[in-house]
């Protein structure tokens, strides 16, 4: 069984992003990068399938820079086999990145693809769909459970829906995203890191993979939220009847 | 003439023991023996299967160690009565012993030198046969002894099984079958009492034999060798099982005391990056993982259960026993299994606080804790650090601290306070490292802010890193993370080699221990005070002056890597005298302290089993009916703190700083 795993590389998720100067980029120096923590969740559950299966392949693809290697070696940390870099800047927009990763996935021919619900940086939560699109599989999203069937042809999928829990059974191949309770991830630790720098990366250039298409969204502005105005801790209930009429609050 | 000078004073080595009987003790013996080598050997075999460790102990410190804590029972004592019993037990048996082996040297000396007598006369055979009795007793009454203490329950709460008590009465058996032995013999050898009247010196017998005047001698001399028969055949069973059971700790515990490492609990073992690099193998997942001296350390344990006695973890309900720990990998097989599983499971390693009590506590000098640290580091190889503590690694490896804020904000606290840089006072009296909780957390904010002004009052000279400060690595080394703790400590020793000051001052013990005890190890040489030291030399030395105020009532909750993984315990109480307080002493205080319980990584952990170590240190601490509880770290602060709200305590919870500053005089403006 193979198993694909896209992950992208975010901000730390505790690191406070500024605005650069000027609107149009964020000021990301001296900002940490991680594996997109959804992504993470997408990567533990691929390693615990292979633990169930006793074999299988777990290989991570990532659409990035050089400076984006450093997340799949985080990936191979934590247990993936092997990864792939498709090299590409940062103005491709979701589709573009979701062809590229089709014809990865056309390639590498995997049974399950597995995804992050969302990347944390923009919150898009485009390319899963549309890879699922592209390769014209089924996909289920937001999962919080995913068993495989024991004949290996299907899996059973729970979802974290609005409205509770919806389950799904979805033929493989398939793409499946993870949402924050599917597993706990585990540690990308020291003796793993070591033994991933020895792991292969392969890195493609766009190009030789697909037609990527003309880019059809772009950030044009940042803007921070506006900054709330502090709390107050008043002395007395008629305190705070005054200041809620002086506001015209009631 | 007297008895004393009379050179047949002496008497038949093996009286009234027919050759078939004799011909039976050797076999038994050379049987014995055998069994007893073999499980000796087995044990040797084990231990060479670990990693090599150098022993690096001169002959002179080795035979110092054996004085003090072999024969002198040093840390044994400390509980009371086990201590008494053991020491009763352990006297009375070397001397018991050494009075076979000088029975055993005239009867084979004088066969060899074909001489009748050897030494075993006179004066020397009185002198003899007189310890033999006082020490025969004391060998009773310490069985007597720990076995009442077993049955009343209590103390240190010894355990009960079957086989510690069997062993107790295989011994008493024994010793009592010795006596009755030698009482026989007095009542029917040589004609009898009257004839060997100098035989009073070994009283005990003399008075069992006077109680037999009259008896048979032939029925005497039927029961010397039956009683004789039980004495021998318990002795040799005995000798064959030492190294199946605890007794094992007869050969061990004195070769662990003699060859053990000089390291501080909080003083950890480092990992060579490069060893890691090369076979792969990082902390123990498998027996021959540890090393030689740590295998043979596990089988000296004693199964005392004074460890698991003093553990915090242990005695508020959580999976891990530090005794239950050792035995378990002395137990195991020595071959490629893992011994991570069932027993030994990521919930026990991860319920240790690393507070250094079994370590500090066991007589044997075994430590128990350096044993959870490697195993927890082949947890942390395997990625089983989950959830908030995993987070924890993270935001250190990130963002220099453990809560993940922002570097750039490391130093805010400072903002309108007028605290210079190490740039703007390029070579302090003091560099006031400041630590995570102290930059961070908001309570701990006020602790590093009342430093200041006692600084500032003192009129000394210091200065911060500000920004270029981070964590120290403490966290993620007592988590088991060895690559995120040397890569944290580099950076700072780069920092803090870059800068000239003359010492370290910190608020916050765990940083105090890093930089102390671990950064030398990595070639950062610094000398470091912990606040309450350095308070009490500026008020020693009359730098501080203090205003005088009518005393309140307060107890101290030690710390504990500084009270006992660094030995002060009289400065901060020191300190706290002189800020009006009259220190009431909780019942386990200074070295022997109870964790808050968050150490080792504890902090960032759930705490859903059992009862929570910080109500329970609460507790105790409530027992002295304080207004005030004082502590002097950070983690201390908000674990105490947390669990006074629990119980909505009115008692107040101040940091050792905080207390100080509050008697400082007002300022002349
Ligand atoms: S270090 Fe403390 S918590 Fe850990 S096993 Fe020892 S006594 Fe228990
Ligand atoms: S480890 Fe030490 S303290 Fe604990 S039971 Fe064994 S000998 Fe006793």
């Amino acid at each position: 069984m193979k198993l694909l795993v896209t992950l992208k590389r975010t901000p730390q998720r505790d690191a406070r992003i500024r605005i650069a100067e000027g609107g149009d980029s964020l000021d990301l120096d001296n900002i940490q990068f991680e594996v997109n923590p959804f992504d993470e969740l997408a990567v533990e559950e691929a390693l615990r399938i292979r633990e169930t299966l006793g074999e299988a392949e777990v290989v991570v693809v990532t659409v990035g820079g050089e400076e984006s290697q450093q997340q799949l070696v985080s990936a191979m940390a934590m247990g993936a086999d092997r990864a792939v870099r498709i090299d590409g800047g940062g103005t491709l927009d979701s589709l573009q990145i979701a062809r590229a990763l089709a014809a990865v996935a056309a390639r590498e021919e995997p049974d399950l693809v597995l995804s992050g619900k969302l990347a944390v940086d923009d919150e898009c939560g485009q390319v899963p769909a549309m890879l699922a699109g592209l390769l014209g599989w089924p996909q289920a999203n937001q999962a919080s459970s995913i068993e495989l069937s024991a004949d290996g042809a299907s899996v059973t999928v729970v979802c974290e829906v609005d409205a509770g829990l919806e389950t799904l059974r979805l033929d493989l191949p398939a793409l499946v995203t993870a949402d924050l309770r599917l597993n706990e991830p585990r540690y990308a630790s020291l003796p793993g890191i070591m033994k991933a720098k020895k792991k292969p990366v392969e890195v493609l250039a766009i190009e030789e993979l697909c037609d990527p298409g003309a880019t059809r969204s772009r950030v044009t502005g940042f803007r921070a939220l506006q900054e709330k105005p502090p709390g107050a801790i008043l002395g007395s209930v008629d305190e705070l009847a005054e200041v809620l009429v002086e506001k015209k609050l009631i | 003439m007297s008895p004393l000078i009379a050179a047949v004073v002496t008497r038949e080595i093996l009286w009234n023991v027919p050759s078939w009987a004799r011909a039976l003790m050797y076999l038994l013996f050379l049987a014995a023996l055998a069994v007893c080598v073999l499980g000796i050997v087995r044990k040797v075999r084990a231990w060479r299967k670990g990693r090599e460790s150098g022993v690096s102990v001169s002959a002179a410190k080795a035979l110092g160690r054996l004085w003090r804590d072999a024969i002198l029972q040093a840390r044994i004592w400390r509980s009371g009565a086990a201590g008494l019993s053991h020491a009763l037990v352990f006297w009375g048996f070397v001397v018991l012993f050494i009075g076979t082996c000088i029975v055993a040297l005239e009867d084979y000396g004088g066969w060899l030198l074909g001489r009748e007598h050897l030494f075993f006369t006179g004066n020397f055979y009185l002198g003899v046969s007189f310890a033999l009795e006082v020490f025969g007793i004391f060998f009773l009454v310490g069985l007597v002894l720990a076995l009442a203490r077993r049955k009343a329950g209590g103390g240190f709460r010894p355990l009960n099984r079957r086989i510690d008590i069997a062993l107790l009465w295989l011994f008493l058996v024994i010793g009592l079958s010795g006596f009755v032995t030698e009482g026989l013999r007095i009542a029917a050898a040589g004609g009898g009492m009257e004839e060997h009247p100098y035989e009073r010196w070994s009283f005990v017998g003399w008075g069992l034999a006077v109680c037999l005047r009259g008896v048979e001698p032939a029925l005497l001399e039927l029961c010397h060798l039956a009683v004789w028969l039980l004495h021998m055949v318990l002795s040799m069973s005995f000798i064959a099982l030492i190294p199946y059971c605890k007794l094992r700790h007869i050969f061990f515990a004195p070769l662990n005391i003699a060859l053990r490492e000089d390291r501080k609990a909080g003083r950890y073992e480092g990992v060579s990056l490069e060893e890691v690099e090369e076979t792969g193998r990082y902390g123990v997942a498998t027996k021959a993982d540890f090393t030689r001296r740590q295998l043979l350390s596990f089988d000296a344990c004693t199964e005392c259960a004074r460890c698991q006695t003093v553990c915090p973890a242990t005695t508020t309900g959580k999976p891990l026993s530090p005794m239950k720990v050792v035995l378990d990998i002395a137990g195991a097989e020595a071959s490629a299994d893992s011994l991570h599983g069932e027993e030994i499971s990521p919930d026990v390693l991860w319920a240790c606080t690393s507070c250094g009590a079994c370590v500090e506590e066991c007589p044997v000098y075994i430590d128990q804790l350096g044993a959870i640290v490697d195993l927890r580091r082949h947890l942390v190889a395997e990625g089983e650090i989950r959830g908030s503590a995993q987070g924890a690694l993270r935001s250190v490896g990130a963002a220099g601290n453990p809560w993940g804020m922002p570097r750039e904000e490391r130093a805010s606290w400072s903002e309108g306070l007028d605290v210079p840089t190490i740039e703007e006072e390029p070579s302090p009296e003091v560099l006031f490292w400041i630590g995570c909780a102290g930059s961070y957390d908001r309570r701990s904010r006020k602790v590093t802010e009342a430093m200041v002004r006692i600084l500032k009052a003192a009129g000394v000279r210091f200065a911060i890193l500000g920004k270029s400060e981070c964590c120290t690595g403490d966290p993620a080394r007592r988590m088991g993370d060895e690559f995120t703790y040397t890569e944290l400590a580099g950076t700072n020793i780069e920092t803090l080699s870059a800068a000239s000051f003359e010492r370290i001052l910190t608020t916050c013990p765990h940083c105090f221990n890093a930089i102390a005890n671990e950064y030398p190890d990595l070639g950062g040489d610094y000398e470091v005070v912990h606040h309450s030291e350095f308070i009490e030399e500026l008020i020693s030395t009359g730098r501080l002056e203090l205003d005088e105020v009518a005393p309140i009532r307060g107890t101290l909750h030690d710390p504990c890597y500084l009270a006992r993984q660094n030995d002060v315990v009289e400065a901060p109480r020191s300190a706290l005298r002189s800020a009006g307080l009259e220190v009431v002493e909780p019942e386990q205080s200074g070295k022997e302290g109870f964790c808050c319980g968050a150490g080792g990584g504890r902090m960032w952990m759930e705490e859903d089993t059992g009862e929570r170590i910080n109500s329970e240190r609460w507790r105790q601490l409530q027992e002295t009916e304080p207004e005030t509880v004082a502590v002097g770290c950070p983690f201390c602060m908000t674990m105490m703190t947390d669990a006074r709200d629990s119980v909505d305590s009115p008692v107040e919870v101040k940091d050792i700083a905080e207390l100080v500053a509050e008697r400082l005089p007002a300022s002349p403006s």
